[in-house]
């Protein structure tokens, strides 16, 4: 085992980083409710936009109190330095810089990005509400379709974060991009169907769908987990080793009930059950713990895979 | 930019003395910090924000059951292809006109990227100045033409300082003497321009692999694949988007269910 | 480092890099402090309260304790104070000590070479003349094969930078330590002996290299004693079962009246160039070391015998014409019973394979700390004065001419000594010595016993309350003496004590001991009565002086940055005393005064300068030597202007017109202006690779002592590989790479001279401060002319050599409890106590942070077969005790130590580094003090104590 050393990134970024992802995924289901889905689906694209601003909003502020020097947050993007000092293509762009290889400096641009078009096309939604003149869908498409696009990204960018570092597990765990988008898209659209489920039997129609949509999210998720441990097998022994705090060792129990049970099995046969074979027809109070399941489980899904790294 | 600057750490000669250790100390006025027991001689099993020059002494025993003791004083590498600049997502790690790494204190952050992403495990993190520390390769010195402090306190020239070229000739020319005289475990890491990393400016001679000293064998940039990794969080996420889309489209279902 | 200094070439070990924090240093004292009788804590005090109240007390102890006349002689001894100088201590610094300290009678007057090298004196001193390593470092580099015996890397880690060039050149390194060390980690072969057991190793070698004809026979035959023909009542322990011939148990003492050699009709030595003679020193060497076998050495030191005759291949390889081979050594033969003998069978050894005074050769004698050469020449010990002259005995020199008859040789350069000592004390009383008075010889103070004034005999003194105040200059024996728990007790007694130091020393805080694990140790300061005086001192980096290094190299040092605060030289602190002392005694009618009243002591200070710091040059002049009036040629012609400096010791006189501090340094500082300890010229002619021109080495800028033997019988270099200095025909004088260490234009084939400074000696007499002019195989000491082993006091084994387990003439201090010895079935353990890179000594890195931050702590090294045994983890705390006492400190288990096998018995076998004290900057740097576990136990030549051999037992946890 090479001596490495730990960045000992705290609680807090993971919790950051799951909340990004399910605010990714709830911007996403809610720009193709708008595009692809009926009149009754506005309510998805309402709840979901809300949500996504909602969660993406505590992000900034967690990342910044990690900082060493919060007073600094600002560097992440702005730095007085010619851009070939300072790594692989990097681009400078009047004071600001980019750098296509620090998967840090993209996601805090991603994510600056993402916070933009969420405002404004939360802010199109409310003013029609409030039933204004002008028509705003062009501007909504625009900021949605972009939005949509760093929704991906911010749901992604923690994973690939972290398989570009050194760290045992992580440096080998090349799909963590992948999981950790699917889990945004899961949790973000579990906690839409989460929401609707309180809502009246006018939404049904609309919770239906969302719920086939976190389906397929889940079955992808199970797909990219396996894939991560495919990949960490393929790694050297000191790194492969760590996959055994999660399957054997310390973080067992969180990953085998947690990650694997609650986060998939247990979703999976409520939805394939009641879905593929009962059209449908259970009441939204399976909904409620379906969805709770795969918040829960993706988050600890996440928990652990940010854990077994830092070891 | 200038003509690239190395160190060339030769441990067939290092005596332990650790006074590159203290040399270092000295010069970039780091203050003594609380020793560890670490089981042997060494004070901290690895570097910290305040030991940027660290020996290490490996005690093992050679084919011939006598005791080994493996001395090395090891470095930041000053990588060609450096883990912890390419990570550090404000730009406060350059690469210096000497090809040399170096971190500005007045723009670090904190964010401990760097950290995570050196894959010999050099920066790290100072919680009293909320940034991170590593080797500047003493460029305080060797922009004014004075060769760093470590090099120049070495009492048996195990650390030598001068141009890459030079050095990476007179690191080859030690190996063939050392292997003429019959030590076959000798082997040199980071010299090679083409090697891992597009080489590593403080490069090695070591006595025994790499992993006995605790240095991976074949280091590799964490970043390079990234963008094979996006196509695979792209390709995720167009599943995932179109699972949404079909999701959407679908008529009938769930529209007439739902009612109590 | 200065990158221009061709020995270090700028570069530092851990210590030199850190010597910035010696003098940025918040725990460094820069105001005096004082500590009442029964205070329990220090008070500061003005510097001219404190040296008016301590030269008050000198007086006071002085003439309390001043001995006039003994047995109708005059002794002018002052028994009641004790006087420690230190290694650290710059040349003028100690000269001053010895002058001052000698005029008050002072007899205990020590400083940390007796305790640290004194043994190579004598022993260098028999064997080649002179008291010193033979060579210079740089030339280590052209040896063939090197073989340190001393920890060279860790405690010499600068100096191994040669040897690791020799390395890279193909040298071989064979590295031999009872443990495995960052030395053994860079040589070819680690060839471990139990602690002690030298002698036999070194024997072994000897036997090896004469059994299989491997020695250099010519040179052996033209420069050593091998032929010499010794009185056929000479038995060795060969024959008389482990004692030499003259034994008398009651005395425990020889009767050397054989250890001589044969003469002829006309007072020649009887010689047989062939070597047959069974009377010959060669066949009586050879006789006397054939016990030590291969078998032998592997019984007794542990090292198999497949390895042992592995590395006598390689060693002995390193002979003859156009190989050479060099030893280093320290303390690991100079600490024992058998010190002196230890190192005489190193330098025996160099001399059968002819490797003194050849490039690549010489024996490398490691000295301590910055100055102990320097320190040793100038005298601040108990059995000598500057220079070497010995310090006179009440019976065997009751008068001047008594001195000077059995002090200077008949024949060898040594025959000058008679105008060294008169010089000498010209320099130290001027106009009141004059021939008349013998130059004033009452002056000095007289020993009433050889046995007597040594480190250890100061400690015990002082517990027995013969001593009563004590001056410690530079030095911390709280920590660093052997049975230092005894020393600490002794301290108690005293009415008072002088400390000069950078820091709160343990010494100077002997009052308020903490036991740091064996609690136990505390002590409680009401109960302790002793007024204590702590002065701020001033490091080497704050002020003028020159130290002498390991290779003879004086180097003058100028001050770089003023002493902070109070702090100043001790240079300063003994001349304020002295000037203070005269004005205390001015008027006194008394005779036992006139040496303080006619002391020469002017240094002129600015007489505004508070700190009364005295012109450092001046006191090298009078080392160096001067015209004490105008000298005159047979025409009348002045030579010498009175004042005038010496060119030299060539020019010193004995008939009072010359005044000369310490002949050996002659020459330093030739004229006025022109100080070659400061001269810093790297090589000018090419191929000097030892730089002649930067500094100056003693004698006469020698660089390789002996170098005569660089040359065949007929003048001509052995091989052209290892050529230094040669006779040239034509100039009929020897010329080549050094100084010649040789009357520069004797031919080879000369007779012996018949007058001049060179009586006696020949064109093949190399040796030429012996009175024979040979290297000496045969050597009367105390204990024997031949190395013969004895084990270490405590040893696991009886001797298997002889019926004589331990050296028959050495001492063991009888104070009750305080001294009880170990035996083996309490205490099986070997113990041997060493150093480590990054501490220094009894504890200056313990007050600097980033020394004290490289180890976590005091610990003990050993197996993994005792730790199991005694059921230890690695990191473990453990206790570690001796019948002298018991210490707590961590276990380090390691594969560096491994278990002997002694005469067919496992025995186990453990060291612990002894640096730490009960004081220092982080805990890290606290801990119990390892010397409380030595015994006092001396070597019979010079008193050494045996801290590298001893039994201990070990048991888990604090108990
Ligand atoms: N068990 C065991 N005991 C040993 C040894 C061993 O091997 N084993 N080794 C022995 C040997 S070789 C030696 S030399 C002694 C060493 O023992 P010490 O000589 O007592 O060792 P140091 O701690 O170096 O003491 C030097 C002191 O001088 C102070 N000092 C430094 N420079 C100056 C100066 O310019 N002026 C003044 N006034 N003070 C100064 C330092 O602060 C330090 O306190 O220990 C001996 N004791
Ligand atoms: N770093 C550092 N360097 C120093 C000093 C220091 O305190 N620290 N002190 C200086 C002083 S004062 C001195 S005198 C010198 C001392 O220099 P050294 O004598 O080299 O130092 P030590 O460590 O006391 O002892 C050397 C070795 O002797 C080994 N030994 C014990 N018994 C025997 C034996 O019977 N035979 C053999 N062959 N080896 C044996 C020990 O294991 C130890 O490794 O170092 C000087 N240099
Ligand atoms: S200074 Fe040189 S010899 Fe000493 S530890 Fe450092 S590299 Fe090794
Ligand atoms: S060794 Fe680590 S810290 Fe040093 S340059 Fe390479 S990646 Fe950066
Ligand atoms: S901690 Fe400082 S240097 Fe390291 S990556 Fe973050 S900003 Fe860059
Ligand atoms: S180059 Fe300078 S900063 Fe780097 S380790 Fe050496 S001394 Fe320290
Ligand atoms: S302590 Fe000794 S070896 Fe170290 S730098 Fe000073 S003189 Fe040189
Ligand atoms: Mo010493």
């Amino acid at each position: 085992m090479p001596n490495l050393q730990s960045p000992h990134w705290p609680l807090l970024i993971d919790i950051y980083f799951f909340l990004v992802g399910l605010a990714g995924g709830a911007f996403m289901a809610a720009g193709v409710a708008d595009i692809f889905g009926s009149r009754k689906d506005r309510v998805v694209t309402k709840v979901g936009t809300y949500l996504a601003l909602l969660a993406m909003l505590p992000g900034p502020l967690f990342l910044i109190i990690d900082l060493g020097m919060p007073s600094r947050f600002l560097h992440m993007l702005m730095v007085p330095k010619a851009a070939t000092t300072i790594g692989m293509s990097a681009i400078n762009i009047g004071p600001f810089h980019i750098k296509p290889y620090s998967a840090m400096n993209m996601g805090a641009w991603a994510l600056l990005g993402f916070g933009v078009c969420a405002f404004i096309v939360a802010l199109t939604l409310y003013l029609e509400d409030k039933g204004g003149t002008i028509n705003l869908g062009p501007v909504r498409g625009a900021f949605g379709a972009i939005g949509v696009a760093l929704a991906f990204f911010v749901a992604a960018y923690p994973g690939q974060l972290l398989s570009t570092t050194a760290q045992p597990f992580w440096t080998n765990a090349r799909p963590l991009g992948a999981l950790f988008l699917a889990i945004g898209a899961s949790t973000g659209m579990a906690t839409i169907a989460l929401i609707l489920s309180l809502r009246g039997p006018e939404v049904s129609g609309s919770l239906a769908k969302v719920r086939r949509a976190y389906t397929i999210a889940v079955v992808l998720q199970a797909l990219a987990l396996i894939a991560v441990f495919m990949a960490v097998a393929r790694g050297p022994a000191w790194s492969a080793s760590r996959a055994g705090l999660l399957t054997s060792g310390s973080y067992s129990l969180a990953f085998w009930v947690g990650a694997v049970g609650i986060g998939l099995l247990a979703p999976l046969i409520l939805e394939v059950r009641d879905g593929f074979f009962q059209g449908y027809r259970q009441g939204r109070g399976m909904v409620a713990v379906a969805s709770l399941l795969i918040l829960v489980g993706g988050f600890l899904t996440k928990y652990v895979m940010f854990a077994v790294g830092q070891g | 930019m200038a003509r690239t600057l190395a160190m060339f750490t030769d441990t067939s000669v290092c005596i332990g003395c650790r006074a590159c250790e203290v040399a270092c100390k000295q010069w970039n006025q780091l203050p003594a910090e609380t020793p560890v027991w670490t089981g042997g001689y060494q004070a901290q099993s690895h570097f910290t924000d305040k030991t940027w020059r660290h020996v290490k002494f490996i005690e093992k025993k050679d084919e011939r059951n006598e005791p080994k003791w493996l001395l090395m004083s090891d470095v930041c590498k000053h990588c060609n292809n450096a883990g912890c600049l390419e990570a550090c997502p404000t730009g406060a790690i350059y690469r210096t006109p000497f090809g040399t790494v170096d971190i500005s204190q007045d723009i670090c952050n904190g964010c401990r990227y760097c950290v995570s992403a050196c894959p010999f495990g050099v920066v790290a993190f100072n919680h009293g100045t909320g940034r991170v520390n590593k080797c500047t390769f003493c460029v305080d010195r060797t922009s004014e033409g004075m060769q760093t402090a470590c090099a120049k306190t070495c009492p048996t020239k195990s650390i030598e300082f001068g141009y890459r070229d030079e050095l990476a000739a007179k690191a080859k020319k030690r190996l063939a003497a050392l292997r003429a005289q019959g030590v076959k475990e000798a082997n040199l890491y980071g010299e090679d321009e083409n090697g891992p990393l597009g080489g590593l400016n403080a490069f090695f001679l070591l006595m025994d692999k790499p992993e006995v000293y605790g240095l991976p064998a074949e280091p590799r940039l964490p970043q390079k694949p990234i963008f094979k990794d996006a196509a695979l969080s792209a390709g995720t996420a167009i599943l995932a988007g179109l699972g949404a889309i079909v999701a959407f489209r679908q008529r009938g279902g769930g529209d007439d269910g739902g009612e109590e | 480092g200065d990158p221009d200094c061709p020995h270090t070439e700028g570069a530092l070990c851990p210590k030199g890099s850190s010597t910035f924090q010696l003098s940025i240093n918040e725990t460094r004292i820069t105001k005096p402090l004082y500590r009442a009788p029964g205070s329990d804590k220090w008070e500061e005090k003005p510097l001219d309260w404190m040296m008016d109240r301590i030269a008050r007390l000198v007086k006071k102890t002085r003439d309390a304790t001043f001995v006039e006349q003994e047995k109708e002689i005059t002794v002018n001894r002052c028994d009641g104070l004790a006087l420690m100088g230190s290694s650290v201590l710059d040349n003028e610094e100690n000269y001053l000590i010895a002058k001052l300290g000698r005029a008050m009678g002072v007899v205990y007057l020590e400083n940390s070479a007796r305790i640290c090298h004194s043994a190579t004196v004598p022993a260098l001193g028999v064997t080649f003349g002179r008291g010193a390593m033979t060579t210079n470092l740089i030339d280590v580099e052209k040896a063939d094969v090197i073989m340190p015996t001393s920890n060279w890397a860790e405690c010499h880690p600068v100096s191994y930078k040669w040897v690791m060039k020799a390395k890279e050149r193909g040298a071989k390194i064979i590295h031999v330590d009872p443990r495995f060390t960052r030395t053994s980690a860079t040589a070819d072969i680690w060839a471990p002996i139990r602690s002690g057991t030298n002698i036999v190793y070194f024997g072994g070698l000897i036997n090896y290299a004469i059994q299989r004809k491997k020695y250099f026979h010519d040179y052996v035959v033209a420069f050593t004693n091998a032929p010499f023909l010794i009185d056929p009542n000479f038995k060795t322990p060969t024959d008389l079962g482990g004692l030499f011939t003259g034994y008398e148990p009651a005395k425990r003492n020889y009767d050397k009246a054989s250890w001589r050699y044969q003469l002829d009709a006309d007072g020649n030595t009887k010689r047989d160039p062939t070597l047959q003679d069974p009377n010959c020193v060669f066949q009586l060497l050879k006789r006397h070391y054939s016990r030590y076998t291969p078998e032998m050495v592997e019984r007794v030191c542990g090292l198999p015998k497949a390895k042992f005759l592995k590395v006598a291949d390689i060693y002995c390889s390193a002979s003859g014409p156009d190989k050479t081979g060099t030893i280093s050594y320290a303390l690991q033969l100079n600490q024992s019973s058998n010190g002196v003998q230890q190192i005489r069978s190193l330098c025996m050894l160099q001399l059968i394979l002819g490797n003194i005074g050849r490039p690549g050769g010489g024996v490398v004698a490691l000295r301590g700390h910055s100055n102990v050469q320097g320190a040793t020449d100038m005298g601040t010990l108990y059995h000598m004065l500057p220079g070497y002259p010995g310090m006179p005995l009440r019976d065997a020199h009751p008068t001047f001419k008594d001195f000077i008859d059995k002090e200077t040789p008949k024949t060898g350069y040594w025959t000058t000594k008679t105008a060294h000592i008169i010089s000498q004390l010209k320099a130290w009383f001027g106009d009141a010595a004059t021939k008349e008075n013998n130059w004033a010889y009452d002056y000095i103070p007289k020993r009433a016993s050889a046995d007597d004034y040594s480190h250890q005999h100061m400690l015990v003194a002082m517990l027995k309350g013969k001593v009563k105040g004590f001056i410690c200059i530079g030095q911390n024996p709280a920590v660093d003496s052997p049975n230092a728990g005894m020393g600490r007790l002794g301290f108690a007694k005293l009415d008072w004590m002088v400390v000069q130091d950078l820091f709160e020393i343990e010494t100077a805080a002997f009052w308020r001991e903490k036991g740091v694990h064996a609690k136990d140790r505390s002590v409680d300061p009401k109960t302790i009565k002793t007024e204590v005086f702590l002065l701020p001192g001033a490091p080497a980096a704050e002020k003028d002086g020159s130290i002498t290094n390991t290779m003879r190299l004086i180097q003058w040092h100028s001050k770089a940055v003023e002493p902070p605060g109070d702090a100043r030289s001790d240079a300063a602190f003994f001349y304020d005393l002295g000037l203070r002392l005269k004005k205390l005694y001015a008027g006194s009618k008394a005779k036992k005064d006139r040496p303080i009243l006619d002391l020469v002591w002017d240094y002129q200070h600015d007489p505004k300068d508070r700190k009364v710091e005295p012109k450092m040059e001046l006191v090298l002049k009078e080392v160096n030597g001067y015209a004490t009036r105008d000298i005159l040629d047979k025409e009348g012609k002045v030579v010498f202007k009175k004042g005038q400096h010496l060119p030299g010791f060539a020019a010193i006189k004995d008939d009072g017109s010359t005044a000369c501090g310490n002949w050996i340094y002659s020459g330093v500082y030739p004229e006025e202006g022109k100080n070659l300890a400061a001269r810093r010229d790297k090589a000018t002619t090419p191929g000097d690779y030892m730089n002649h021109n930067w500094a100056f080495a003693w004698p006469a800028n020698r660089r390789i002592l002996y170098n005569r033997c660089s040359a065949d019988a007929s003048g001509k270099p052995w091989s052209e590989k290892k050529k230094l200095i040669w006779w040239d025909a034509e100039q009929k004088k020897w010329v080549g790479g050094d100084v010649p260490d040789f009357k520069a234009d004797l031919a080879p084939d000369a007779p012996k001279l018949k007058e001049g400074p060179f009586r006696g000696l020949g064109g093949l007499d190399a040796f030429i401060m012996r009175p024979d002019g040979k290297g000496a195989l045969f050597g009367p000491m105390a204990d024997g002319p031949f190395p013969e082993h004895y084990e270490p006091f405590e040893s696991p084994t009886h001797n298997l050599l002889s019926k004589v387990n331990n050296n028959p003439v050495a001492k063991v201090w009888d104070i009750g409890d305080l001294n009880k010895l170990g035996k083996p079935d309490q205490y099986p353990i070997v113990l041997t106590t060493y150093r480590l890179t990054e501490h220094h000594a009894a504890g200056m890195s313990r007050h600097v942070p980033w020394l004290s931050a490289m180890f976590s702590g005091h610990f003990a090294e050993i197996s993994h077969e005792l730790a199991a045994e005694r059921g230890i983890a690695n990191g473990d705390m453990i206790t570690v005790s001796t019948p002298r006492g018991k210490i707590h400190l961590r276990a380090m288990v390691t594969e560096r130590f491994q278990t002997f096998i002694i005469n067919g018995k496992k025995v186990h076998h453990m060291g612990i580094p002894w640096h730490w004290g009960w004081l220092g900057v982080m805990p890290a740097a606290i801990g119990d003090v390892t010397n409380d576990l030595v015994a006092s136990i001396g070597d019979p030549t010079t008193y050494i104590q045996e801290s590298k051999a001893l039994l201990c037992d070990v048991k888990k946890g604090e108990v």
